[in-house]
C-alpha cells in the first residue's frame, strides 16, 4: 500500500503512522457535556467504504494531513 | 576546537572491489523551519520542492517540508548566527552521522531494506529523501550517479553502518 504525501509523494505506507478519523468534530474547547466528549474520543463509525482519515509522514516530512481511503480496497481518494 | 569523537570509531572498517562504504566527517547541520523569502538572502537560493538539494555558497540546502529546510554547511559555520532573528534554528550537527556508500551495486544495497525506488531515473543526483532504513529514520542524499550520504541518527549510526554492509555481503567481489 502506498500513500500519497502531499510533499514528498508516493511513498510506502510503513513511513506512514496513523492518526485517526478525520470526519468527526472535536467539542468545542470548554465544553462540559460529558457526552459529548465521550462520543467523540469512544464511539466511531467502521464504515466499509470511503473513510476521512488523518495521517503524518512521520518517517518522511512529518507532516499532517487528511486522505480518503476506502477501507475496503486500501484504495486512496482525493484529499478531503 | 575539540575533536568530534566518531559514533562509529569502534566500527568494522568495510573494504570491496565495488563499493565503498564509510563514514564522511566534517560537516555542520543546521534546521531551520521558517519562509523561504525570508531565508533565502542570507543562505541563497533555497530549492522549491520538498526532495531537492542546492548547493550555493560551499553550502548544501534542502527543504525537508513545506517550511523546513537542512544546512549542511563545513564544520564550522558562522550561519546560524545569521538566522534565529528570522526563523528557528535547531543545531543538529552532532545528532547525525554520515554515511557515504559509492559504488555500482550502492542502489541495490539500499533497495534491500529503504523503501523507495532507486532506479537511475527515479532516485537521480541532487535529489534527497527522508524516509527509513528498517523503520530507523534516515536522510538519504543521492551526490552522484551511484553515490549516496545517508544521514542517521547518531545513537543508530552503528546500527544502520552493520545494516549496510551486511547487506552488502552478498555483492562483494
Amino acid at each position: 500500500m502506498r500513500i500519497p504525501c502531499p510533499h514528498c509523494g508516493q511513498r510506502d505506507v510503513g513511513e506512514f503512522r496513523y492518526g485517526g478519523d478525520a470526519s468527526k468534530a472535536r467539542p468545542a474547547h470548554g465544553t462540559g457535556d460529558m457526552k459529548a466528549w465521550h462520543d467523540y474520543y469512544f464511539l466511531f463509525d467502521n464504515p466499509k467504504g470511503p473513510h476521512d482519515e488523518y495521517w503524518q509522514h512521520v518517517l518522511g516530512c512529518r507532516q499532517w494531513f487528511k486522505l480518503t481511503r476506502n477501507t475496503a480496497t486500501n484504495e486512496i481518494g482525493e484529499q478531503p | 576546537m575539540l575533536d568530534r569523537r566518531s559514533a562509529l570509531a569502534s566500527a568494522k572498517p568495510y573494504t570491496s572491489s565495488v563499493l565503498q562504504i564509510g563514514e564522511a566527517h566534517g560537516f555542520s547541520l543546521l534546521q531551520v523551519a521558517g519562509l523561504a523569502k525570508a531565508i533565502s538572502p542570507i543562505t541563497g537560493k533555497l530549492p522549491v520542492k520538498v526532495g531537492l538539494a542546492v548547493t550555493s555558497e560551499g553550502r548544501t540546502l534542502m527543504r525537508t517540508g513545506p517550511n523546513q529546510f537542512w544546512i549542511i554547511g563545513p564544520e564550522v559555520d558562522d550561519i546560524e548566527t545569521k538566522l534565529p532573528e528570522i526563523a528557528i534554528i535547531t543545531p543538529l550537527s552532532h545528532s547525525r552521522t554520515r554515511i557515504v556508500i559509492e559504488g555500482e551495486p550502492a542502489r541495490n544495497v539500499l533497495a534491500k531494506g529503504v523503501p523507495l525506488d532507486f532506479h537511475h531515473s527515479a532516485f537521480k543526483s541532487g535529489t534527497f529523501a527522508m524516509t527509513g532504513l528498517h523503520h530507523t529514520p534516515v536522510l538519504v542524499h543521492c551526490v552522484g550517479e551511484n553515490r549516496f550520504e545517508i544521514y542517521a541518527l547518531r545513537t543508530f549510526a552503528v546500527s544502520v553502518y552493520e545494516w549496510l554492509t551486511d547487506a552488502a555481503l552478498e555483492f562483494a567481489r
